[in-house]
Parts: C-alpha cells; sequence; structure tokens
C-alpha cells in the first residue's frame, strides 16, 4: 500500500535528472526503469509521467499544470478517464514536482502560444490543446496494458476484453479483474507507443457536464494553500518592503519590537526589512513598531501620469513596423476618404488574486532547497533558486500548492526569491506572507499602453487602410536588476525556442517582446487593403508581466472600440460592417453571428436605459464573441447583460468553458471599470482592496449567457480568451447608449472626465 | 470575576494564551490549526475570513480576540455534520460547480449560510446587499446566486399532492 508521500517521493527521485527526452508517453528506457521500480517497490503501475495507477485501483494523476481555478485538473481528470476508462471520482490530480518530462515538447505545444516551448508552466491558455492528446495516450497506454494483463489471465485474446469502470471485463460473462489486481503484472509489460484513442462518437465523459473534481475540498475548507503548508521548524516573516521598489533601508529604528512576543529577528536586506518570528501576528505586530528610513530606489520617481503624456506624444511619431501592407501613407493622404484618429489609452494594472503572494522555503545545509508555493511554473521557480543559490536545478524541490488565483501573476517568482533569500539567512524554513497591499505594489503588472489608431474610410463604408501604433513597455526583460539575473539568462532560451517553431518571419530575439505587445492587433482578421503596425518600446524599470491575456488585454479594446469608430464613419452598424470585413475568418464570423443571435443585438430592446455594444476577437486559438449591455444611470456605468459566443474547438468540459467566459468577463470588466494602478514619485498609489477596487455581487452582470459553438477542431484554451472582448464591447455600449467615446481605462474615470474626452 | 480566556470554535473549547489584539483569524489558523478560514486583505474589505460569532457573520481579519471571549464561533469547518455530511450550502456549490480558485468561497459559503438563516427565500437584491462584502475574483458570483437560490429551494419543505387535503401539509415535515 503505498501513501501519496511515498510516491511523490518516488516520482521526484525518478524525476531529478535521470530522464531525458521531451515524451511523455513513449517507451524510453529510463521510463521502463522507472516504471518497474515502482511497481517492486509499491505494486503501482506508472508507465508515464502522468499516471499512477495503485493495486488499490486508486488513480493518481500528477499534473504539470497549475490549477488555479481555471478547471485544468477536471480537464485533465476528463482526458484520462475517458482513454483509461474509469470513473471521475477514481482520479486523484495532484500538482506535479519540477520534472524534466513535463518541460512542454515542441509536437505538443500549440503554434499560437508563445514561450511554452521547455518549461513545465501553466499560462497563454495552453493547457489544454498541449495536453489533449498528450494525456489521452497517456491514459490509452495503461489501458491497453492493463487489457493485455487482463487477457492473459483469462486465458483469452485481447479482442475479447473490454475496460470499463475501472475493470477489464469480458462482456456477458462475470469475469472481471478491477485495474489494481492488474498493476504489478502491467508494469513488466513494454509500454505500449502508439496507443489508440477513442473516436469522438465514443466519448462518454469528454463534452459532457461533470462536476470539478476540487469542488469538494474548496467548499469544505481542506484545500491546501500556501499558507497552509507547516514545515517542522518553520518561522513566519512579515516583510516591510519599501515605499518605491529598490530602496533599501537605511536606518532601522527597531524600538521594543525585538521585545515583542515570539520575535525572532529583525534585519534589513535586499528586498526591505524582514521581522522574523514564530507566528505571523508576532511578527506583524513587531514590524508595526519599527521605524525605517530608506534610501534609493530603481523607479527614479516614476510618474504615470507624466509617462502617459509622454507616451501620448511620442505616438504621435513612426515607430519599429511589425507588418506593413501596401501603403497605408498615401492612402490617407487621398481627400476623397473620411479619415478617423483616435488615440487610446490604458493603466498599468495589478492581478489582485484573492491569494495574496506567499512562499515557504527552506534552504538546507547542502545548499539544497526545497519550496513550497502558489507557482504556474516550477521551472521558473527551479531557475530563480537554481541562480540565487548557486546551484544546479536539481538541488530545487518545487511543491506547487493549490494556488488563490494566478491570472499570469504567479509566473514572476519574486516572492520565491524573497522567502529563498530569508530562509538562507535564517537558516530555517521560513514562511512569508505578503500583505494585500505588498500584492497590490510589488510590481509585474500588465503594462501601460498608448494607441494611436487612424483609418481610412471610402465613401462606399470601406476600410482602405488601418494603421495601428502602440507605445508601451516590453513584457520579457530584465526586470529585476535588485535581484540579479532573475531574468536575463531566461529570455534568449524563450526567444531561441520560438524561433525554431514560430512560422512568421519576422520574429528574432529583438522584436520578440513586440509580437506580445502588438498580439490581437498584427494579427486583425479584417481583410482591409492597407496596414501597419507599429510598435514603440516604453522603457521603465517597473516590473512588468503577464496579466490575463497579455496583450489581447489592451489591443482588443483598442482594435475593438476603433472598428466601432470606423462603422460610424462608414454610417454603417458595427455588426454588418465588422460582417463586411471578415470574409476570410469564418470562425470568427461564426461567433459573431450566433453572439447577435443570442443577444437579439437589433432584434429585441434592451432594457430601459441600456444599449448594446459588441466586439469579436480571437485569443489563444479560441474565438469569442460579446455583446454587453450596458447604460449610465446618474454618471455611474451600470453593466446589464452580457452575452458571449465562443468556439473554442473540441469542448472537453463544457461547464468548464462556460465558468471560464463568465471569470473572465468578471475580470475584464473590474479592469475596464474601476481599476488602475498609478505612480507618483516611483510610489504606487494604489494599495488594498479600496483603492485598487474589483467587482462585486451587487454590481456584477446578474447573467452571463454563453453559447459554445459545436466544433470539430483540435482544441483551444479558455482561460482567457473570453477578456479581451468584454472591455471594447462595454466601452461600445457607453457610446451607443450616450454617444460619448470613451477611449481610455479604467472607463468610469474616463465618463468622470469625460469633458476633456473628445465627444463622438 | 475571572474572565472567561476561552473560545468556542465548532462546539470546543480552546483557551487563549495569545495576546488580546490577535485577530481571531489568526488565532483560527495558527493557534488552534484550521486553515479553512482564510487571509486575503486584512481590513475586512474582501470577506475571505467571514465566520460566525454566534450564528452572525464577522470578518475575523479584524476580530481581536479580547473581543469573542466565552462566545461561540463556527467556521466552515463546523458547517459539516458529524460524519462529514455537508451543509447543504456546500452541497448546493458542488452542484452548480461554483467554485474555481476557491480561495475566497470559505467566506463565501458561511456568509451564505448566514443570509439563508435570516432569509430563508432571498430574493435577488437580498443576496446582492448580503454578499457583497465577499470578493471573488475568478468571478463565480453568478454561480453563487444559482447556488444560494438552489440551497433555498432545497430546504422549503416538500409540497403537499394538490388533491390532498390541507391536515397533511403538517405530516410532510421535512
Amino acid at each position: 500500500m503505498m501513501d501519496r508521500r511515498a510516491f511523490l517521493k518516488l516520482v521526484a527521485a525518478a524525476g531529478g535528472g535521470i530522464l531525458l527526452g521531451i515524451n511523455t508517453t513513449g517507451c524510453t528506457s529510463a521510463q521502463v526503469k522507472r516504471m518497474r521500480s515502482v511497481a517492486d517497490q509499491s505494486g503501482a503501475f506508472q508507465p508515464n509521467a502522468y499516471l499512477t495507477i495503485t493495486p488499490e485501483g486508486r488513480v493518481i494523476l500528477a499534473s504539470p499544470k497549475a490549477e488555479m481555478g481555471q478547471g485544468v485538473w477536471t480537464g485533465l481528470a476528463t482526458l484520462v478517464a475517458e482513454e483509461l476508462e474509469v470513473p471521475m471520482s477514481a482520479i486523484e490530480p495532484f500538482h506535479a514536482p519540477a520534472m524534466d518530462e513535463f518541460r512542454t515538447s515542441v509536437g505538443e505545444a500549440s503554434i499560437d502560444t508563445y514561450g511554452l516551448v521547455g518549461m513545465q508552466i501553466t499560462g497563454g491558455s495552453s493547457s489544454l490543446p498541449e495536453s489533449y492528446f498528450a494525456l489521452r495516450r497517456a491514459a490509452a497506454t495503461a489501458r491497453e496494458m492493463l487489457i493485455t494483463v487482463a487477457a492473459k489471465r483469462f486465458g483469452v485474446s485481447r479482442a475479447s476484453c473490454v475496460a470499463q469502470d475501472g475493470k477489464v471485463i469480458i462482456p456477458n460473462t462475470p469475469q472481471a479483474l478491477g485495474y489494481g489486481e492488474l498493476t504489478k503484472e502491467a508494469a513488466a509489460l513494454e509500454i505500449v507507443e502508439e496507443p489508440k484513442l477513442k473516436a469522438r462518437k465514443d466519448f462518454k465523459i469528454i463534452g459532457k457536464g461533470v462536476t470539478r473534481v476540487d469542488a469538494r475540498a474548496k467548499v469544505d475548507g481542506t484545500a491546501v494553500f500556501g499558507g497552509d503548508v507547516r514545515v517542522e521548524g518553520m518561522v513566519t516573516a512579515y516583510v516591510i518592503h519599501p515605499p518605491t521598489l529598490g530602496a533599501q533601508a537605511s536606518k532601522v529604528d527597531e524600538g521594543q519590537a525585538r521585545q515583542s512576543p515570539g520575535v525572532v529577528d529583525i534585519f534589513a536586506f535586499e528586498r526591505g526589512v524582514a521581522v522574523i518570528a514564530q507566528k505571523y501576528w508576532q511578527a506583524r505586530r513587531a514590524a508595526l513598531m519599527l521605524k525605517i528610513e530608506w534610501k534609493g530606489g530603481i523607479l527614479a520617481g516614476l510618474d504615470t501620469d507624466a509617462l502617459t503624456k509622454a507616451a501620448t506624444k511620442r505616438v504621435k511619431e513612426p515607430g519599429n513596423t511589425i507588418r506593413d501592407d501596401g501603403d497605408v501613407d498615401s492612402v490617407f493622404e487621398r481627400d476623397d476618404l473620411t479619415v478617423v484618429e483616435a488615440v487610446y489609452s490604458v493603466p498599468y494594472l495589478a492581478h489582485a488574486p484573492m491569494e495574496p503572494q506567499n512562499c515557504v522555503a527552506h534552504v538546507k545545509k547542502d545548499g539544497s532547497a526545497e519550496i513550497w508555493a502558489p507557482i504556474q511554473s516550477p521551472t521558473l521557480a527551479q531557475e530563480v533558486a537554481s541562480r540565487l543559490l548557486d546551484v544546479h536545478r536539481d538541488m530545487i524541490k518545487v511543491n506547487t500548492t493549490m494556488l488563490g488565483g494566478g491570472f499570469g501573476r504567479r509566473l514572476a517568482p519574486d516572492f520565491v526569491a524573497e522567502a529563498l533569500m530569508l530562509s538562507r539567512r535564517v537558516k530555517k524554513p521560513v514562511r512569508v506572507m505578503w500583505s494585500r497591499e505588498d500584492d497590490t505594489q510589488q510590481g509585474y503588472y500588465r503594462p501601460l499602453a498608448v494607441n494611436l489608431m487612424r483609418g481610412a474610410v471610402d465613401k462606399g463604408g470601406r476600410t482602405r487602410a488601418l494603421l495601428y501604433r502602440s507605445a508601451s513597455q516590453p513584457i520579457v526583460k530584465d526586470q529585476s536588476p535588485f535581484i540579479s539575473g532573475i531574468f536575463a539568462d531566461w529570455i534568449p532560451l524563450l526567444s531561441k525556442r520560438l524561433i525554431t517553431r514560430a512560422n512568421l518571419g519576422f520574429i528574432n530575439t529583438g522584436s520578440f517582446p513586440d509580437i506580445l505587445a502588438t498580439e490581437g492587433a498584427r494579427d486583425t482578421p479584417y481583410v482591409i487593403p492597407n496596414v501597419r503596425v507599429q510598435h514603440i518600446p516604453i522603457r521603465t524599470r517597473l516590473p512588468v508581466a503577464f496579466w490575463r491575456s497579455v496583450g489581447h488585454s489592451f489591443n482588443a479594446f483598442v482594435m475593438e472600440s476603433f472598428i466601432d469608430e470606423l462603422a460610424l464613419a462608414a454610417k454603417a452598424d458595427p455588426v454588418e460592417y465588422r460582417r463586411g470585413m471578415l470574409g476570410d475568418s469564418p470562425r470568427h464570423l461564426a461567433v459573431l453571428d450566433k453572439v447577435v443571435e443570442i443577444s437579439g443585438w437589433d432584434k429585441t430592446d434592451p432594457p430601459a436605459g441600456y444599449s448594446r455594444g459588441v466586439a469579436v476577437h480571437k485569443a489563444f486559438g479560441t474565438y469569442v464573441a460579446e455583446v454587453v449591455e450596458a447604460g449610465v444611470f446618474d454618471n455611474k456605468i451600470k453593466v446589464g447583460r452580457v452575452f458571449c459566443a465562443v468556439d473554442c474547438g473540441v469542448v472537453v468540459n463544457p461547464d468548464v468553458v462556460r465558468a471560464q467566459m463568465e471569470s473572465a468577463v468578471i475580470f475584464g470588466l473590474s479592469s475596464a471599470l474601476m481599476q488602475e494602478i498609478t505612480l507618483k514619485d516611483g510610489k504606487v498609489q494604489q494599495g488594498n482592496f479600496d483603492t485598487y477596487p474589483a467587482l462585486r455581487m451587487h454590481d456584477s452582470p446578474r447573467q452571463i449567457e454563453v453559447h459554445l459553438m459545436e466544433s470539430d477542431e483540435r482544441p483551444f484554451g479558455v482561460g482567457e480568451p473570453g477578456l479581451p472582448p468584454v472591455l471594447p464591447a462595454l466601452a461600445n455600449a457607453i457610446y451607443a447608449a450616450t454617444g460619448t467615446r470613451l477611449r481610455s481605462l479604467p472607463l468610469q474615470k474616463a465618463w468622470d472626465n469625460r469633458s476633456s474626452e473628445a465627444a463622438k | 470575576m475571572e474572565p472567561i480566556m476561552e473560545i468556542i470554535i465548532n462546539g470546543k473549547a480552546y483557551p487563549v494564551e495569545v495576546p488580546g489584539d490577535t485577530p481571531l483569524l489568526w488565532f483560527i489558523r495558527e493557534e488552534v490549526g484550521l486553515f479553512g478560514t482564510r487571509f486575503g486583505c486584512g481590513q475586512a474589505l474582501c470577506g475571505a475570513c467571514t465566520i460566525h460569532v454566534g450564528g452572525v457573520p464577522r470578518r475575523a481579519c479584524v476580530l481581536p480576540v479580547r473581543d469573542v471571549l466565552g462566545q461561540e464561533v463556527t467556521t466552515i469547518e463546523g458547517l459539516s455534520g458529524q460524519n462529514g455530511e455537508l451543509h447543504p450550502v456546500q452541497q448546493a456549490w458542488i452542484e452548480q460547480n461554483v467554485p474555481q480558485c476557491g480561495y475566497c468561497q470559505s467566506g463565501q459559503i458561511m456568509s451564505a449560510v448566514a443570509l439563508l438563516k435570516a432569509q430563508p427565500n432571498p430574493t435577488d437584491d437580498q443576496i446582492d446587499a448580503a454578499m457583497s462584502g465577499n470578493l471573488c475574483r475568478c468571478g463565480t458570483y453568478p454561480r453563487i446566486r444559482k447556488a444560494i437560490k438552489l440551497a433555498a429551494q432545497n430546504a422549503q419543505p416538500p409540497k403537499p399532492e394538490a388533491t390532498e387535503p390541507a391536515a397533511t401539509k403538517e405530516e410532510a415535515k421535512p
């Protein structure tokens, strides 16, 4: 009988450097060796890195993907349950340790995702497209091998046996063997390399309604988040971070803090001043007694107002050209066309997951380390730890806890580095739990961006030219000079991988940041004869990172708002105007038509005071069209119903897709209506949920109707694509309701300041 | 008079040996070792720490233990029955696939249980008013609303057959 801990030990041992190669279901000798060894030790059957079937018939699923609410555990479990022929309830997912086998292979990465090759990482809505075949193959392999063993035991041909409900049976006979009875012998076989996968028409679980595998633990309080981890000998750190990033404490007046109950130590370090105590409140109580003077900082008095003004000016001049079809300049010079120009601006944004950043780190005497944290990439955590501690990454053990929201923020391992620094210093396991203010103020934001749009419409209402020019801070660069080298090596690796698999000729190390900054704009589906896309990199030392849907998070707002402005110039209905330019994109058209249908676009009246706005956008391989009903009442923007049509290819978990659309809509509306990170004199102005608010029950749309398109196309992910269209759909609805075009976010602020906004 | 230096949590008395200013949240998590009540903001702005004191929903992150001495506190762990049966609200939550990341859900459920005790059949406006103190960054609000209504519905006594006399209503108690 093998318990979870023993299994984890085995998996970790096997994963630590022994395994080469990136084929998760193949038959490398190392995988066979591991399979035999696991069976010897525990009787369990572990044909690949994903699956372990125990002698009790438990199916333990090592998930290389982080469950942060998006339902990936449920998705992976569904794929396994389908091919392995076990009930969902038999599957126990857990977060896999950092393993070479889980570094995404070229063959399985989606062409529409980026930067994920060669890393164990969750992001870019890529988990499902990466896993759809990989997990099914892993499960089918196990199934085939179990059938082989059972057939031999029954003394019949394999063809006489059927896998069903966790057993191998001979139909119409009482002959049945539970998988648990077959595990030892299965592990003695050769690993099946090309197992037969089910035909879609035979799916029993994929595409059907299932209960989330993590629902129970999340309603009874037993789900284990980072703050719940207890390690023997652990102490707790409360870190006072500087008021401006990178500042160092020049003077620390401790007062009575060191005598405060439970306090173990107080000291300044690279990331601020740490109070170490036995318990959290002891540390925090003592921290409040400190008087600290700070000096320096890396932001040089950064002021986002001034930055926005400077970017607004700069964006009027040319930038780096990324796309240049036809000749936009001569088209704009024509005097027989209507030229529309507009400048859009969006602020820095924090992610604000419900769980503040936290990490337990234990740097051991031999230089190895172990961490427990809510992270989206064990690879990145290992890289950071390895560099910080100057040890090989195999010396770093990574335990991913359940994530209380990710949204991209948990990719940046700054909080992991912080915990490691403290543990190394105090020579004990240390838990760091950030405050909400810390979580809001420590950077790694969605970048600020100012976008110039110019379009030309002819007398027939056709768009002849489009210029998109964006000034924004590239995400991927050396962002944390005060923790030296945290990302530097990682960037070239990312770019190199992309070069080998990207089919776009202009990708090179220098342009890679521009791809993220202009995604969702440079690849617009609209058929326009002359298109120019330019990017101007903004350079600040404020760390920026991946925020749910990344470049799409503002490019859809810009593009789909501007298309409405062009529709107005063409005196056309916004839907018809789009339809006229989507001739090359049947899947865009289909979701657009569907959302028009389900919202009643122009066939029914919206509720009194509300008008409708539409947007259609493809992100990460998934197509989403949305209609938002909104109005302004007593100068307050109110959102009514939201309608959403989504085409993500084959649907694995319909309810998860719906939930992710609801999630992205509400997350997007929070940013659309009420969120911004601003800095004055290098200090972030926002702190807790009073100054960085988010949508609550009472101001959320009461109805979000989601329609899933039927599709045979390969599946793509849904964690992010529902977000981009909601912002422009809302802005378009506000225009329809009020005649005022809002071009900066957040929209409530833009509305309040609208005397300086151009109306119409 | 000796002050009562204990707090009763989920029916069990725990001695309070920490300074009185310690918030109940951290007493629950670090002294008692119940982790289902979560830390989200420390300023009673997000509701992740919602528990009941004498059945009334409170934010534990700003409630010093000295103010709760001798009182009965219920946490998420205390909602289940003796044999681990889930509370009807928890069951409704699962039925509607409410949780996503799950971090806010203990607080959401505690607020919903209190709402339904006070308003067995809450309107949308009453749901808004009771639940708006509980933030969810994953956007589960529409499902929370549905789950509250489902739990309300499930708690209704079964309706009698139309043809049966009124007296049978008494016998059909749940």
